[in-house]
């Protein structure tokens, strides 16, 4: 019925892995992003401000990287934490829960450090003042104030688990556990176009549950919007920070163990990989740099550089940038196209890559043809890998605003109109200030991704269309492990360095114009 | 092979190059091809079947070139639309350092399928690596399917491409493998302890094609370039690429069996085999998902 040359109950058993997947790891998401934001907006726990930066970077990690990371640690036969992991290794639902979970980890812990930034500590410190305990705090005071970018950071996660490809393929394949896009996947390879169709027809299966979601999230989000939002400011003093006292050395240590956990342990498992002559040879004796050289002295590489900093840079920007001026209109004017058209983009990011590059290949062909008969020709590569970049994660930075906007009571806009002042001045004066930390994550959340894209553009990328994606798969397809693995680290190295510098409040100074 | 390929063409053409997995390249001509045209002139890649299908659908361009007077008649399609340039062979691999004790690695197809290598062994998806179908065909058409049953029993896994199987069996993960001989010769060049085994029930041929594209805008170019595939200089950059060339004459890759003692013990290819495969492409997909992916 769903597709052909696969069973119904097949296609059923893929629908539910796929849904529970996804659940379980929105839940553990949104719990530990929970307790991350608030660790190091509102605690005194040890190192917060390098901890805020360092836990947004898994998500800078591409997930397949991620998952060839954990299969170097959790390797039934060698993984050097095989131990931890049941007979299997890393392969199985638990590990595409533990792995998806670091990356999907961000939206919610993003979403929510921002919420907890904007929001003014007066309510809280009033709430302590008055004798309410750290957890009483959260419940009766953050919680119903932070509740729809939680709950939008748990449909992103929910939404990226369902459509991702790269983990469950890479962890789920191997022992037969399929989801739905590694099933679309499939289809799409029987061969031919009765293959693509039967693909296509259950990619519409995962849209209809994409929909539910993103439906269902409204609801929730318009239910908090008609209790009001909270006067909330950027210049606030410094919150009050609560005392961990006796805790503060057990939870400063836990926290950091995590940060080991989700980062430091793929980073290093990466490293150890890349100095490694040939997979699975990690004894410090015979470590290498030859993997490292072979990818820095790659012409592809360069080019690959440029053309992916050439994408990511000014796609990400006008993406958040048309994202802040969308949202503003469907929140703050109550535009209703500006509202469904946030609310469609969450059509694409739930569409699984594959699916999306296909349907963009045949609109190329018809545009170029179109376009040929009038004497002209668009024969880069690179401008409808753009496309589907801006295409296929616009929705991070819509909704984060849209939640951003709906927390912020419009107070100081009304202030600002009747002192007649205009949209544009609006935006730049008030709303591009107050939001600039949604503004920052949003833009951090949409460029890392598309730096390191790599399954919509291995299927659109053409001569002179290299990215670092594309590179990466090369070298995992046709060079070997451990070049790929080092041009993995080499990426990794420097979105840890570029988290580094987020961390301080340079971009935001610059975003605020001072 | 890019440069010498560009320096082969007269000095106002540019070679535009694009290089990626057979099952990619496929993806992205068929989609092209579906929407109206395809932006290639000619397509090299190891899935024959492929070739078969868009010969089938008029897509290539009859070209019977003299270049290719040394290629085997079996590897050349009888109407000129394809012909092979370069023949990759699917063998079996193994980690030495697993294999420390008296128990061997195996030897044919036929070990494998045996308890002894249970949770030993891995192979490259059949839905994802051209390569890796044309075994699976040509091991099904052989043994049947309760082949892929007993090797199911054996909890092979079969994910990912050739390089996947190769890293599975470095670290040892799956000391075995179904693979491409070439992956197994460039992971030897690197120092991996990784080496091949030719079955004693067969090696299996891959055949790999060069055509040329019907709706090419420069057809004199393309038939260029297509002769210039044959040459000694192309073909040995094939070798050193670590393939078998078609051509008798030529030398061997290195770390190889000799292309002569290799043809002893191949199994049969024609063209025949490769139509009947071909038909029955989608059952073998299915049936291969349904013993062994499921």
């Amino acid at each position: 019925m769903f597709a052909d040359g696969v069973s119904n109950s097949a296609v059923i058993e893929a629908l539910a892995r796929s849904l529970s997947l996804s659940l379980v790891v929105a839940l553990v998401s949104g719990a530990t992003g929970c307790l991350a934001a608030w660790l190091v907006t509102r605690s005194d726990v040890g190192g917060s401000r390098a901890l805020a930066g360092l836990f947004s970077m898994p998500y800078a990690i591409p997930a397949y990287l991620l998952g060839m990371a954990w299969i170097v640690l959790g390797n039934p036969a060698v993984g050097a934490i095989r131990e931890l992991f049941p007979e299997g290794g890393i392969y199985g639902f638990h590990g595409m829960v533990l792995v998806e979970s670091t990356v999907a980890f961000a939206f919610p812990y993003l979403e929510l450090k921002a919420g907890f930034e904007r929001m003014d500590p007066s309510l809280e410190e009033a709430a302590r003042t008055s004798g309410a305990g750290p957890w009483r705090v959260f419940r009766d005071v953050s919680f119903p104030l932070l509740w729809p970018p939680l709950v939008n950071g748990m449909c992103l996660s929910f939404l990226y688990t369902l459509s991702s490809f790269g983990v469950p393929a890479m962890l789920g394949m191997p022992v037969r556990q399929f989801v739905l896009t590694t099933l679309i996947y499939s289809q799409f390879k029987l061969g031919g176009m009765a293959g693509i169709w039967s693909g296509l027809r259950l990619s519409l299966l995962l849209l209809v549950m994409a929909m539910l979601v993103l439906a269902l999230s409204n609801r929730l989000v318009g239910l908090q919007r008609r209790r009001g939002g909270a006067i909330t400011g950027s210049r606030v003093s410094r919150p009050g920070l609560v005392r961990l006292s006796g805790a503060r050395v057990p939870v400063t240590a836990a926290a950091w163990a995590v940060f080991a956990l989700v980062v430091a342990l793929p980073w290093g498992a990466l490293a150890f990989s890349a100095l490694a002559p040939v997979a699975g040879s990690y004894s410090p004796s015979e470590w290498t740099l030859r993997n490292l050289e072979y990818v820095l002295n790659l012409p592809e590489f360069r080019e690959a550089l440029v053309n992916s900093l050439a994408l990511s840079l000014p796609v990400a920007t006008f993406v958040v940038g048309s994202g802040f001026v969308l949202a503003f209109a469907a929140v703050r004017r109550g535009s209703r196209l500006a509202a469904r058209l946030v609310e469609s983009m969450g059509v694409p990011f739930s569409t699984p890559g594959t699916v999306i590059a296909i349907l963009l290949i045949f609109a190329a062909t018809w545009v170029s043809a179109a376009l040929g008969r009038v004497g002209l020709s668009l024969d880069s590569p690179l401008v409808w890998i753009a496309l589907a970049y801006a295409v296929k994660y616009c929705a991070v930075s819509a909704r984060m605003l849209t939640a951003a906007y709906r927390q912020v009571h419009p107070s100081l806009e009304e202030a600002a109109v009747v002192s007649g002042a205009t949209t544009f001045i609006l935006l730049r004066t008030i709303w591009l200030p107050l939001l600039s930390r949604t503004v920052l994550a949003a833009w951090f959340l949409t460029a890392l991704p598309m730096f390191t894209e790599l399954t919509m553009s291995v299927l659109l990328t053409g001569p002179g269309g290299a990215t670092l994606g594309t590179v990466l798969f090369q070298l995992q397809e046709y060079a070997d492990q451990p070049s790929a693995a080092a041009l993995a680290w080499i990426l990794l190295s420097a979105a840890l360095v570029g988290a580094f510098f987020m961390r301080g409040r340079r971009a935001e100074e610059i975003l605020e114009g001072r | 092979m890019r440069e010498p390929l560009s320096k082969a063409m007269p000095p106002d053409v540019e070679v535009m190059w694009f290089q990626s997995g057979s099952e990619n390249i496929a993806s992205k001509v068929n989609a092209e091809l579906a929407a109206g045209a395809s932006r290639a002139d000619l397509v090299l890649t190891s899935d024959p079947f492929w070739y078969y299908e868009l010969k089938d659908q008029g897509c290539l361009l009859p070209y019977k070139s003299e270049a290719a007077r040394d290629i085997p008649d079996i590897y050349v399609d009888p109407d000129g639309a394809y012909a092979g340039v370069r023949l990759p062979v699917m063998v079996i691999g193994y980690n030495p350092r697993y294999f420390t004790d008296n128990s061997g690695p195996p030897r044919s197809w036929k070990d494998l399928a045996d308890p002894r290598f249970k949770r030993l062994i891995s192979m490259p998806n059949p839905l994802e690596s051209g390569s890796s179908f044309t075994a699976v065909a040509l091991l099904q058409s052989r043994f049947g399917w309760d082949y892929f049953e007993r090797l199911r029993a054996n909890d092979i896994i079969a994910a990912g491409g050739n390089s996947s199987v190769i890293t599975r069996m470095e670290t040892r993960e799956r000391p075995v493998g179904i693979v491409l001989l070439e992956n197994v010769l460039k992971a030897w060049d690197k120092g991996s302890p990784v080496r091949p085994v030719y079955p004693s029930d067969g090696t299996i041929p891959v055949l790999s094609p060069i055509a040329i594209l019907r709706d090419t805008r420069n057809p004199e170019l393309a038939k260029k370039a297509y002769d210039w595939f044959f040459s000694d200089e192309a073909q040995r950059a094939i070798v050193r690429g670590s393939m078998y060339s078609l051509i008798e004459s030529a030398p061997s890759p290195e770390h190889s069996l000799p292309y002569t003692e290799l043809k002893k013990s191949m199994m049969p290819w024609s063209a025949g085999i490769l139509a009947q495969m071909f038909a029955e492409r989608a059952v073998i997909k299915s049936k291969f998902s349904e013993t062994v992916l499921r």
